[in-house]
């Protein structure tokens, strides 16, 4: 069978799968019996969707989406480039390694609260803080996969006097493409966990800080609703973005 | 085209090539023979300009190419793409290419999709697509079974024949070397030297 096949055939057991989730969420909110603390499906949803409605949700989301978005692109870029760096020189390697062993284990609340100290409570210090977190991890991928890239192509690029970009488009890249759909997918879901921390900490717009502001109110509906309907919107651009590049990327492993 | 006066050739410390000298002009093929790991690959590596840590002289004209001991293609482009990315020639000049060794019907194939006799006539359309003053080729008929040898040596002889090229062919297989070669050579030695087969 082949993946794309294979795909829409789960689809609807990933359906039923989540029915459930929703099912049991009821199940448990029923035999809980405090709305305040656990308020059902049929509470949280219509929440969301009066939400939606006055506009709220789409501003908070919008803000947030473009915090994800930006840390996103500096994360891959920055992280690819010195994976690159790490992959190919073996002086760099040596170099480098110490320091992102220290920054892939410096905790993600740590920079948060130091970039804002440095930086100020601005967007600059938000989108940096998640960059930031986010590098390391990528560097690691893409490191990996530049030791695994072919040494066969690299010579052949060099007696064809390939150029440079045509070397990285043709040559590189779809090597590394694996890596990097990985490198990217996980980044998405950290990124989106870590920027909520950040609007959560200092920001005054956000999906984060709506949760900040219910929170201090005990609102766990709220909370619920803005929650769940960021993971909505998250798993519609893994679903909708990330996993139709990754199939087209490596269209030429199932021809 | 080409012209050789190699001092000598170590890698790390262990000497590979000693005193090696030789000229090709164009039009003319020169086949290097020898025991394999006696450093064959090591030479056509210096001349490929892959290898430049040597002592000596080698000039070798801009416009070279080189066919591999693997097809070494590019899996995720297709036939016709692995002429003009990397030959980096026209999409009329890849088809000519393409056509000249049967494989026009299959342009758009990925070389997945190709057998191995295919990949290897790619390859060398690849390197001929070019138009190179200087083609190498490094044992490129090896690990194929004997009747695709022929076939491959026909089509080689063929490519040749219409164009004028200094080459240089290694092969550990005598018969390949007395089919392409207007002069064979050995490498011998350790560190290896050349010696002169007469023909």
């Amino acid at each position: 069978m082949k993946p794309e096949a294979e795909h829409s055939a789960s689809l609807p057991v990933a359906a039923i799968s989540i029915l459930a989730l929703v099912l049991g969420w009821w199940g448990l909110a029923l035999l809980n019996g405090d709305p305040t603390v656990l308020p059902s499906p049929w509470r949280v949803f219509p929440l969301a969707a009066s939400e939606l409605a006055s506009g709220e949700l789409l501003r908070h989301l919008g803000v947030t989406l473009r915090r994800v978005a930006l840390a996103f692109v500096i994360a891959m870029a920055v992280g690819v480039a010195i994976g690159l760096l790490m992959g190919r020189s073996r002086a760099t390697d040596r170099w480098l390694d110490p320091w992102l062993i220290v920054f892939l284990n410096l905790p993600a609340l740590v920079t948060i609260v130091l970039c804002y100290l440095w930086i100020g409570l601005n967007e600059v210090a938000a989108v940096t803080a998640v960059a930031i977190n986010k590098i390391p991890t990528v560097v690691v991928t893409i490191r990996e996969g530049t030791r695994a890239l072919e040494r066969q192509l690299d010579d052949v690029a060099s007696v064809f006097r390939m150029s440079r970009w045509a070397r990285f488009r043709h040559i590189v890249l779809p090597q590394l493409g694996p890596y990097l759909a990985s490198a990217g997918r996980s980044g998405v879901s950290l990124i989106w966990k870590i920027v909520l921390v950040v609007e959560f900490l200092g920001r005054s717009d956000g999906i984060g800080f709506k949760i900040h502001l219910y929170f201090q109110l005990f609102d766990v509906g709220m909370v619920l609703a803005y929650a769940l309907s960021f993971v909505v919107v998250m798993l519609a651009i893994e679903g909708l973005l990330l996993r139709p590049w990754e199939a087209r990327a490596t269209r030429w492993r199932r021809a | 085209m080409i012209s050789v006066a190699l001092d000598n050739k170590n890698i790390g410390n262990t000497p590979v090539l000693g005193r090696v000298a030789f000229d090709v002009a164009k039009g003319e093929t020169l086949a290097v023979v020898g025991p394999s790991g006696v450093g064959k690959t090591t030479l056509l590596r210096v001349l490929a300009g892959l290898d430049t840590d040597f002592d000596g002289r080698v000039e070798v004209a801009a416009r070279r190419t080189m066919v591999f001991q693997e097809p070494a293609l590019l899996p995720w482009r297709s036939a016709i793409q692995n002429l003009t990315l990397v030959a980096g020639v026209s999409e009329d000049a890849a088809r000519t290419a393409l056509s000249e060794v049967g494989l026009l019907d299959l342009a758009d194939r990925f070389p997945g999709q190709l057998s191995l006799g295919q990949q290897r006539r790619l390859s060398l359309a690849r390197a001929f697509s070019a138009a190179p003053d200087v083609l190498l080729m490094d044992e490129p008929f090896v690990s194929l079974d004997t009747s695709l040898v022929g076939e491959m040596l026909d089509l080689t002889e063929r490519l040749l024949a219409s164009r004028a090229i200094a080459t240089v062919f290694v092969t550990h297989a005598m018969i390949e070397a007395e089919r392409l070669a207007t002069r064979i050579v050995r490498l011998v030695g350790n560190p290896a030297t050349l010696e002169d087969i007469a023909r």
